[in-house]
């Protein structure tokens, strides 16, 4: 019995021995993963730059791994692939797009994990290390546009400069060529208001490139937008016949850049340019269906709208075509592009109509600037979700594109529809408490004013919105920025432009029929609603029917249009 | 294989000791299992396994018994390298399902002990955005053969097993195992384990109790392991066992039924 315990355990020991004493195996042990790099850049010049080109790094992972995860987080990777050959992982880290993140400095993290056999029979996988890539994204910020774009010549303004990355990077400062500042305040990551001195024009105009000072952005900052100063234009009284026809004047500009008048004529499809300097008259193509036109928010073109096409043309003497984008489809037979306003971020709020009462939506047109234009640039129609449903509207915008006002209606309604309001600093669009039909038996083109004071982030609105009540009564009214009544215009006014100078005054000036005179109005003060009585006057020619008027950056010169002529006059 | 051969002469010398033992299976013994566990990196959860397994013990002849067992896990991997940020966003989830079966022969004299060999296959299936290195897809076939050895003592089992894992396209993957288990009463048992070759520097204990209260038909399990090679994980399981039918406690169940 001794014997055979004995026997049974040294059987046993032997056996436990012969089991331990086997080697062999392939010496892989836990997963050991090392990567050829732990960081990885990317840099662009601008939220408008083309996409980077994908980085790779390779990882190698010991020969105890079963099997690797590679995984990535991070508004700096759009997508990390990879592919694996023996113990080496390939992977390829994608950036996105800068104008999908805008400006900043965006991170990300790329991760290579590789795992081996938990357990003698591999039944489960157990972690080995993570390796680590930190991946950064630097998009510098960019200077887009300056509104207005042009500054009268020896007298401090306001502008407002729209862009991207002004708070993502600390702006310390602003300049006009290689001028300071006075004052800016940045409003927010997209949008800086700027006082600048008084700026000399010379001769012809100075140009002065808009630039902000960003400590911290990675590289040079790219400005596409500049200031231009001009001179008062001093025109004497006169007037200007049209080259030919008895135009429908839909929209009347003074390029005070180039020192011409730009008018919309519907009846010939053609925009009409006449030049101050040497008093020509030249035309663009012909245009079927032309229906508005406006200067871009950087100045050097001049898009014009069709009933089914947006044209952007070289602001010049040439009316080139630069740029043709068709309608976008519209979903109810018979709608058609109708007019526009140009904001101050580069779109421009288009409106459609389906005479004589369907409501149609409203777009929001993106244009391409002068640099970008056939470059990096596809301009495009877009529809916001807030863009609002309207019956044939209309359009006007303030002359620092920060507020676009939108009537609408016709004549079959009976109780008058909402105003709608554009609000360039958040491309949103919303109703406003005013309740007016544009329609109107002495309809008058409406016209908005937004005017900030140099070294002043306050800013001044008024709104001259002309059509039917809800007495049924045509009216001619003056809103301020909140769509209070302040007062109204007489009824014989034909046409209105308003101007604001550095007081602030608020001034509008009309065409009166009744009197055949070009009439100043002091809208600083509310008239509680009641009516504004002209402080200044002077004799106007009769300019025709369907007129128009713009004015003079420096409020000096009006210029009145109608289907009879031009008239060109000093400011009452 | 032959080595493992090698070690049946050697028994051989011994096989009249073993006329008077009592069956290598008492009864046929079913069991169902389920698990969870994490497993730790550096402080940091690296993963968590779900578990569930199940299987039973048959009595062949007198001294031979077979198993057959099968079982799923899912293992949830932990891919964001700064969990204790509150920065950074969530990271994409990543999960590894693994599924197989085992069979095995063994002879056993419960006085003394067993031998037995085992063969097993199953598959490892991930579901995220991971290759398995040897097949360059996203699922591997694993395949294993392991001989094992007990010795009883009173109270005590040491044991030893050797394992070959074949993985698919990848070669093999070799592993020692030495286990002790001590039963302070009946129904408790705490082993400690060490695993080498392929699987060295691998240290496990585990603890199982099987209360009365529960009549015997249940036990409460408990785990821990630490790998200490390039990084030191450490895993922590809990779970239980069901038993079908056999109420008796659990040294043995061990040493009669399992």
């Amino acid at each position: 019995m001794r014997r055979l315990t004995i026997c049974r355990r040294v059987t046993a020991f032997l056996f436990m021995a012969l089991l331990s004493a086997c080697s062999g195996g392939n010496g892989g042990n836990q997963a050991s993963t090392s990567v050829s790099t732990n960081s990885i850049t990317f840099s662009v010049a601008s939220p408008d730059a083309t996409t980077p080109s994908s980085q790779s790094f390779s990882a190698t992972v010991s020969a105890g791994t079963i099997f690797v995860v590679v995984q990535h987080n991070g508004a700096a990777i759009a997508n990390a692939s990879y592919t694996l050959s023996g113990t080496t992982v390939q992977v390829v880290v994608d950036p996105p797009s800068p104008a999908s993140l805008g400006a900043g400095d965006f991170t990300g993290t790329v991760t290579v994990t590789g795992f081996s056999c938990g357990d003698p029979t591999c039944s489960r996988p157990v972690t080995g290390n993570m390796q680590i890539v930190n991946v950064t994204y630097q998009i510098a910020p960019i200077v887009r546009f300056v509104a207005p774009y042009v500054a009268p010549a020896n007298t401090p303004g306001t502008v407002v400069i729209r862009g991207q990355g002004f708070q993502r990077f600390s702006v310390t400062g602003v300049t006009f060529g290689t001028t300071a500042a006075t004052t800016f305040t940045v409003i927010s990551d997209t949008q800086i208001e700027a006082s600048y001195p008084a700026l000399s024009a010379g001769a012809t105009g100075t140009t002065y490139p808009v630039q902000i000072q960003a400590p911290s952005s990675p590289g040079t900052i790219t400005s596409q937008a500049n200031l231009v100063a001009v001179n008062a234009p001093g025109y004497t009284t006169m007037t200007i016949s049209y080259p030919s026809g008895t135009p429908q004047v839909n929209e009347l500009i003074f390029d005070a850049e180039r020192q011409a008048l730009l008018v919309a004529d519907a009846a010939s499809g053609e925009v009409l340019r006449y030049a101050f300097n040497g008093g020509t008259w030249s035309t663009s193509q012909a245009i079927a269906g032309l229906s508005d036109i406006a200067l871009a928010t950087d100045g050097q073109h001049l898009l014009a709208l069709s009933q089914a096409n947006m044209y952007q043309l070289i602001a010049d003497s040439t009316l080139a075509s630069d740029l043709t984008t068709p309608a976008p489809t519209f979903g109810i037979a018979g709608t058609v592009l109708k007019n526009l306003a140009v904001g101050n971020d580069g779109n421009a709020v288009v409106t459609t109509g389906n005479p004589p009462s369907t409501s149609t939506g409203l777009f929001v047109y993106s244009a391409c600037n002068a640099i970008n234009i056939n470059t990096t640039c596809t301009p495009a129609f877009s529809q916001p979700a807030s863009a609002p449903t309207l019956d044939n509207s209309t359009a006007v915008g303030s002359s620092d594109g920060s507020l676009i006002a939108i009537m609408h209606g016709d004549s079959t309604l009976t109780s008058p529809p909402s105003v709608f309001q554009y609000v360039a600093a958040s491309d949103t669009f919303s109703a406003t408490s005013v309740t007016l039909n544009q329609y109107s038996t002495n309809p008058v083109a409406p016209a908005v004013s937004v005017f900030t004071p140099a070294n002043s982030t306050t800013s001044t609105t008024r709104l001259v919105l002309s059509g039917t009540d809800a007495n049924n009564a045509a009216v001619i009214n003056v809103y301020d920025g909140n769509y209070n009544l302040l007062g109204t215009l007489p009824n014989t006014t034909r046409a209105v432009v308003l101007y604001q100078d550095a007081t602030p005054h608020v001034f509008a000036y009309t065409y009166d029929s009744a009197s055949s005179q070009a009439l100043r109005y002091d809208l600083t003060a509310s008239q509680s609603g009641g009516a504004y009585s002209s402080i200044a006057s002077a004799p106007a020619a009769n300019p025709g029917a369907n007129v128009r008027m713009a004015i003079s950056p420096d409020g000096g010169t009006l210029f009145i249009a109608g289907s009879s002529q031009i008239v060109v006059q000093p400011a009452p | 294989m032959k080595r493992y051969l090698l070690a049946v002469p050697l028994l051989l010398c011994g096989a009249h000791a073993w006329a008077d033992t009592t069956a290598a299976v008492a009864a046929t013994n079913y069991e169902i299992g389920l698990t969870t566990g994490d497993t730790f990196v550096s402080g940091n959860r690296a993963s968590n396994l779900y578990d569930i397994n199940g299987g039973g013990v048959f009595p062949l002849a007198t001294y031979l018994g077979a198993t057959l067992s099968g079982d799923f896990g899912h293992t949830n991997i932990a891919t964001n390298p700064f969990p204790n940020s509150t920065t950074g966003g969530s990271w994409p989830s990543c999960a590894v399902d693994s599924d197989g079966l085992d069979a095995g022969l063994f002879m056993r004299n419960p006085s003394y002990g067993s031998i037995g060999v085992g063969y097993g296959a199953g598959q490892m299936k991930s579901k995220c955005n991971a290759t398995f290195v040897g097949t360059g897809t996203d699922s591997l076939n694993t395949s294993h053969s392991t001989a094992s050895a007990e010795y009883y003592f009173a109270t005590v089992t040491v044991s030893a097993a050797r394992s070959k894992v074949h993985l698919e396209s990848a070669g093999d993957f070799d592993s020692d195992t030495l286990s002790a288990s001590w039963y302070p009463f009946n129904d408790a048992r705490v082993a400690l384990a060490a695993d080498g070759l392929d699987l060295k520097d691998t240290y496990h204990l585990d603890m199982e109790y099987q209360p009365e209260f529960l009549d015997n038909s249940m036990s409460l399990l408990l785990n821990y392991m630490t790998q200490r090679q390039t990084l030191t994980t450490h895993s922590i399981s809990v779970g239980f066992r069901y038993f079908f039918g056999t109420e008796v406690d659990l040294l043995t169940r061990d040493r009669h039924f399992r």
